[in-house]
């Protein structure tokens, strides 16, 4: 499930992206070190590959419904993690821009759903423990079973974390964590099959493929404890950097870090929290003002914050059609005057 | 139809979308990445309450729609159709948040419905400008544009190559999938089994692909670099849009709509 823009806070993001920057980046260097040339095209037709079998569905047999392979998980197999995690990136940047699934700030959760986890965590910790180096058919099922579940269990429960903290649904955790996890059990159940059927029918048709690309880009381990070490620094100083700009203008960043810890942005920094208080000050003893800053939503009690009198209706509706005039008339006069700048060159000409 | 066959010519329609030349076209595609991420990213910053500052933000897109000639009712069948999962998770806002927020004449409203229209409001904003990012710049040239903007260059042709393929492989499977249908009978023959067949003979065939791929870039000398001629310049319509459009969001940001309707009427007053 792609998480989405419009449920995700700015800290949240950054976090995510600062994350799966950090992995993205790793992966690159290892491709440099340990790739050829030769396998360039084979990711880019690999992530055109994943993007078009993801949209080939199938029947659930006894419920009606339809579901599609993820893929994370196959390419893992196939390209080793670290392009195969460059690949999904991929995939996801195009299916954010093409389909507007997710969005741009949302795309480092993404991307660390499901790219980091299963490439990075889940194939080296757990897929690679159980079919070694012996390519069975037993060990293969299993492997990918066992491998699918848990990351998309991971991966779900990601989704969850990064909706909480973001603040913006009013879901509650329990509530999603029991709705998001059991889904995601059968689609985990699915996705290992669909990944362990296609890797026998690959390995039994051409076995090379997967002895020859397993190991040549995987020779070292992922180092996992000093990924999470980086995260952990990331999300302290974010937090940090965060935390001063929500005193300057306390809105959406303040407003879910107080939702989980209660009162650790009460601290003033001073010059800036003064002159937020003055901004605020002046934009609220005007009459008629419809829409007052979010801050004094928050510090009042909610019931005051919009009661609608005719001054601040009038004044709303005056901002909404000045608002389209404004982008209309910019669009149309730019438009006609490069329409003019057309006509007289091919008239130069 | 099948879903293949209509992302096909989607895929398409976009790309001539992208091909198209006006003002906003012609851009460089590294000014346009950045206002679109700035732009993001003041959405994203307001508080969820705050319905009427998100409404000022509407200008960059519409503008960019009417600028670049991009069909509106075309926007909003994709802003539609991807939709869902906001809608989803934004729906039970009005269930878990029902203190009472606002009157409109006299019906309450929540909290929570507040809330589920901001959340909608968000996903129109940030999808919207999403996809006028692609329709207004293309594949090719964002790939480019990041690229300049010091993306490494394996992950720059991973999706360059991944537009171009993107292409020919779903029209394959848009291909597999129609021979499927015709051998199946009602729900049968769409099950798990002949879906690993199918994409296990997809692999075979995009690997194949890849190898085939490679032997022709070599013989055209290809050595892991790619080259283009395209040269990007940013000249002064660059600086003029970063600029005013940055201006125009600290604007929106900092509610300077209202703080300005709201001087007019203090005006009127005295």
């Amino acid at each position: 499930m792609h998480m989405a823009d419009a449920l995700i806070s700015p800290g949240v993001s950054g976090l995510m992206w600062a994350a799966s920057a950090g992995a993205l980046g790793y992966s690159v260097r290892k491709i440099n070190q340990f790739m050829d040339d030769s396998k360039i095209p084979l990711m880019g037709v690999m992530g055109a590959f994943i993007f078009a079998a993801q949209m080939i569905n199938f029947t659930i047999p006894g419920t009606g419904s339809s579901g599609h392979i993820c893929g994370s998980l196959l390419l893992a197999v196939i390209l080793g993690p670290y392009a195969a995690l460059l690949v999904i990136a991929s995939v996801l940047v195009v299916q954010a821009l093409i389909f507007a699934d997710g969005g741009l700030l949302a795309l480092g959760c993404n991307i660390f759903n499901i790219g980091v986890i299963p490439c990075l965590l889940a194939y080296p910790l757990i897929y690679r423990t159980i079919v070694c180096r012996h390519i069975t058919g037993i060990r293969l099922w299993s492997g990918s079973v066992i491998t699918a579940i848990i990351s998309l269990q991971l991966g779900a429960f990601a989704v969850v974390l990064e909706t909480l903290f973001s603040g913006i649904s009013e879901l509650p955790f329990t509530g999603f964590v029991l709705l998001m996890q059991p889904i995601h059990l059968a689609i985990g159940l699915v996705e290992g099959l669909l990944t362990a059927s296609v890797l026998i029918l690959i390995k039994n048709a051409r076995p090379e493929i997967l002895t020859e690309y397993k190991d040549n880009v995987t020779k070292q381990r992922f180092p996992i404890k000093g990924f999470i070490i980086t995260i952990i620094l990331t999300a302290l100083i974010i937090g940090g950097i965060g935390s001063w700009f929500a005193s300057a203008r306390p809105d959406g960043l303040e407003w879910s870090i107080a939702g989980v810890t209660d009162n650790e942005l009460s601290v003033p920094a001073e010059p800036l929290h003064q002159t937020a208080a003055k901004l605020q000050q002046a934009s609220s003893i005007l009459p008629g003002y419809g829409f007052k800053t979010t801050a004094e939503a928050n510090n009042e009690t909610r019931s005051g914050w919009g009661e609608v009198n005719s001054g601040s209706t009038v004044s709303g509706l005056v901002g909404i059609a000045l608002t389209l005039l404004l982008a209309a008339g910019l669009g149309i006069i730019l438009k006609q005057r490069f329409k003019q700048r057309r006509t007289v060159t091919a008239k130069g000409r | 139809m099948s879903k293949l066959s209509e992302i096909f010519i989607d895929i398409s329609d976009m790309e001539k979308m992208a091909g198209r030349s006006s003002l906003v076209h012609r851009l460089d595609p590294r000014c346009k990445l950045l206002v679109t991420l700035l732009f993001t990213i003041t959405v994203v910053s307001f508080n969820r309450y705050d319905l009427m500052a998100l409404i000022p933000c509407f200008t960059y897109p519409l503008f960019l729609l009417i600028a670049a000639e991009i069909p509106f009712t075309y926007l909003m069948k994709k802003l539609v159709l991807a939709s869902i999962f906001a809608l989803m998770l934004g729906i039970v806002n009005p269930f878990f948040d029902r203190e009472t927020m606002l009157y409109l004449g006299s019906v309450p409203i929540s909290g929570g419905w507040v809330s589920f229209i901001s959340i909608m409001l968000r996903f129109a904003l940030t999808a919207s400008a999403a996809l006028l990012l692609l329709t207004t710049t293309g594949m090719y040239n964002i790939s480019r544009g990041l690229e300049k903007l010091g993306v490494p260059q394996v992950f720059v042709m991973q999706l360059f190559f991944l537009s171009r393929y993107l292409f020919l492989l779903t029209d394959e499977a848009s291909r597999l999938v129609r021979a499927r249908a015709a051998r199946s009978f009602g729900q049968r023959g769409l099950g798990l089994n002949s879906l690993s067949h199918l994409l296990s003979t997809l692999f075979m065939r995009s690997f194949d692909r890849a190898e085939n791929i490679y032997i022709a870039m070599r013989c055209r000398g290809f050595n892991g670099r790619m080259r283009s001629v395209t040269k990007f310049r940013w000249g002064g319509a660059e600086t003029i849009f970063t600029v005013s459009w940055i201006v125009f969001f600290i604007f929106f940001r900092f509610n300077g709509l209202s703080y300005v309707i709201s001087l007019y009427h203090q005006l009127n007053i005295y």
